[in-house]
């Protein structure tokens, strides 16, 4: 967008559609984002959505496996699980002809 | 990624001396960002970090010891678990937190997303975050040989666009739903550049490329490789044996079948539908030079599908009776976006959320390798001339987009210091978590802005006029989705059926 004075009649028509369109669409998202989101945000089916995915730590945004909360305690919980079974699996493969424990 | 307004123009490689580009430079700053995080959290370890990490030892020793004697006490475990974790996170602190900062999810009043949970202003982070970006970027212009003499202001209007973008995917019920920043900085970039026009003034910070670069080399940070095996063979089955067979099967359908135009296109759609969504769609329009337009329809795409396989994908494995384990593994496999996977798997159970969120992890590790092998393949075979010979190593060497190096050399470094034990891991927890991945989080969103501003309308319809992006992404996930589960009822319920069970538990 330029300075009017560098414009010709159309081009400032054109400047003024453009501004006119954007106050409309910051209006539209304005009325959306501070009133339709919150209203919706307040259903007892999204409350209840929403707080029980704090509860466990879960950012749906979460664009890689660093911003979710809830991974170390989720990964750490599989690693002991299978240590765990591993360990059992060593100690009945001694009399084993092909010893489980070399699948993990 | 290409400005070229023709589709499948061959790419010209202009000749500029190696030090000048923005690939090495964004391995520059990235480095300089990672090692000064690195040394200054290392060096700001507690005093008392040895008994620190005593105590760590005795509380993981005591719930190694609660979980194997199966103990029924599930809050005083749950407890336990807590407490191991706390003491995980005191092991080491990074000093630089508080420099930078991204806003908080509110409500109902906007102005909840400047505080933080503890109710601190986060302005002094967010000023920190604007300064750091902008000084680490005037001497990357100066570097790649550009005057920065506007870019100050430049950067500034563009840094309160991505601002905007945040403060818009952080309200609840819009970030609840995965619509995430990416998607608005996008539109806020295309609405300034579709009514007013984007003001000349912003141009010189309009640097798409440039910021994805070093966003993704801090990204090569986060992906530490010995991941790969928390889920032992079971996961590596699971998430390596069906992305590549997707991924290269989607993109062979694309060029033979729906005869795609544009190969860079076809390859982004995939990779964000078969690994990861967004990030991978990143790091693969990257690595393949796609145009700014592909990356923003693939990542539409994916978004859009990602919200409705969220929803629907639950129910359905409940109807199925699959069971936790395998529902979390085919979640995990074959929603795109990492989010959106935990809420998923979060909406059946523990197990499935643990699963899901641990096969994504692994397949969120698989973007190094699929970064590097596209832009191999690119630079030997597509950006090849059909009657040349093939390219020599020199060749290779000088079309290969660098960045892609420095990705990987970050991930190697973070995943050899992580592997050293639960101190250091500790360390790249806290500099991932308080430095690189929300200076990464702001790069990207500068990039889908500056996207933003750089397109029309009208660029973008030509994509959508012929249908085929979209087929391609519906026949790609419904193969993805055939195989994973598949897959996934092969290997937790015929071939390790133990380690389910144990999951399970």
């Amino acid at each position: 967008m330029w300075p009017a004075r560098f414009l010709t009649n159309s081009q400032k028509g054109e400047n003024r559609r453009g501004a006119s369109l954007l106050a409309v669409v910051i209006v539209a998202m304005a009325i959306l984002w501070l009133k339709i989101l919150p209203a919706v945000g307040r259903q007892a089916a999204i409350q209840y959505y929403v707080r029980h995915n704090e509860q466990l730590g879960i950012d749906p945004a979460a664009k890689f496996y660093t911003e979710l909360p809830c991974l170390p305690a989720a990964m750490h919980r599989i690693e002991r699980s299978l240590s765990r079974q591993q360990a059992s699996i060593r100690e009945h493969d001694t009399d084993a002809a092909i010893p489980l424990g070399a699948l993990y | 990624m290409n400005d070229s307004s023709s589709l499948d123009a061959p790419v010209t490689v202009v000749e500029t001396s190696p030090w000048r580009s923005e690939d090495i430079w964004a391995i520059w700053l990235a480095g300089t960002v990672l090692s000064v995080a690195l040394a200054a959290t290392w060096l700001a370890r507690p005093a008392d970090h040895a008994k620190r990490l005593t105590d760590f030892e005795e509380i993981a020793g005591q719930l190694e010891t609660a979980e194997s004697q199966n103990a029924t006490d599930s809050e005083s475990l749950a407890a336990l678990r807590k407490k191991s974790e706390a003491a995980r996170a005191r092991l080491a602190v990074n000093p630089l937190k508080t420099y930078v900062a991204k806003l908080s999810s509110w409500e109902s009043d906007p102005l909840k997303a400047f505080v933080d949970a503890q109710g601190h202003s986060l302005l002094p982070g967010l000023l920190g975050t604007l300064v750091l970006v902008l000084a680490l970027f005037s001497v990357g212009l100066m570097g790649v040989g550009d005057k920065p003499r506007h870019f100050a202001l430049a950067f500034l209007f563009v840094f309160l666009l991505a601002t905007l973008a945040f403060l818009l995917s952080g309200q609840k019920v819009v970030k609840h739903y995965n619509l995430e920043y990416a998607l608005w900085a996008l539109v806020v970039g295309l609405i300034v550049s579709n009514t007013i026009g984007t003001p000349a003034f912003a141009r010189p910070a309009i640097r798409t490329e440039f910021y994805i670069k070093t966003g993704l080399v801090l990204l090569g940070a986060e992906v530490l490789i010995n991941r790969l095996l928390v889920l032992g063979l079971p996961g590596v089955l699971t998430s390596w044996l069906v992305t590549p067979v997707v991924l290269i099967g989607t993109y062979i359908f694309g060029q033979r079948v729906l005869k795609m135009e544009s190969r860079s296109l076809n390859m982004v759609i995939c990779a964000d539908m078969s690994v990861c969504g967004v990030s991978a769609a990143i790091a693969t329009a990257a690595a393949c030079r796609a145009k700014k337009e592909e990356l923003s329809l693939a990542i539409g795409l994916s978004l859009a599908f990602t919200v409705g396989m969220m929803v629907v994908m639950p129910p359905v494995i409940q109807w199925l009776d699959l069971g936790q384990v395998v529902g979390g593994a085919w979640i995990g496999g074959t929603i795109d976006s990492t989010g959106a996977v935990a809420a998923a798997g979060g909406m059946l159970g523990d197990t499935a959320l643990a699963v899901a969120a641990t096969v994504k992890m692994i397949q969120n590790v698989l973007i190094g390798f699929v970064a590097f092998g596209v832009a191999i393949y690119w630079v030997t075979v597509v950006e090849r001339t059909p009657d040349a010979a093939s390219p020599s190593l020199i060749e290779v060497w000088r079309r290969f987009p660098k960045f892609v190096l420095g990705f990987l050399a970050a991930s190697l470094v973070f995943s050899t210091i992580s592997a050293r034990g639960p101190e250091a891991q500790a360390v790249t927890s806290a500099v991932i978590s308080g430095t690189t991945e929300t200076l990464r989080g702001w790069l990207f969103c500068l990039a889908f802005v500056s996207i933003g501003l750089e397109t029309n309308f009208r660029e973008l319809r030509q994509y959508l006029a012929s249908g085929k992006p979209l087929v391609l992404y519906v026949c790609g996930q419904a193969f993805n989705l055939a195989l994973s589960l598949f897959m996934c009822w092969l290997i937790f319920e015929k071939v390790f059926p133990d380690v389910a069970r144990t999951l399970s538990h």
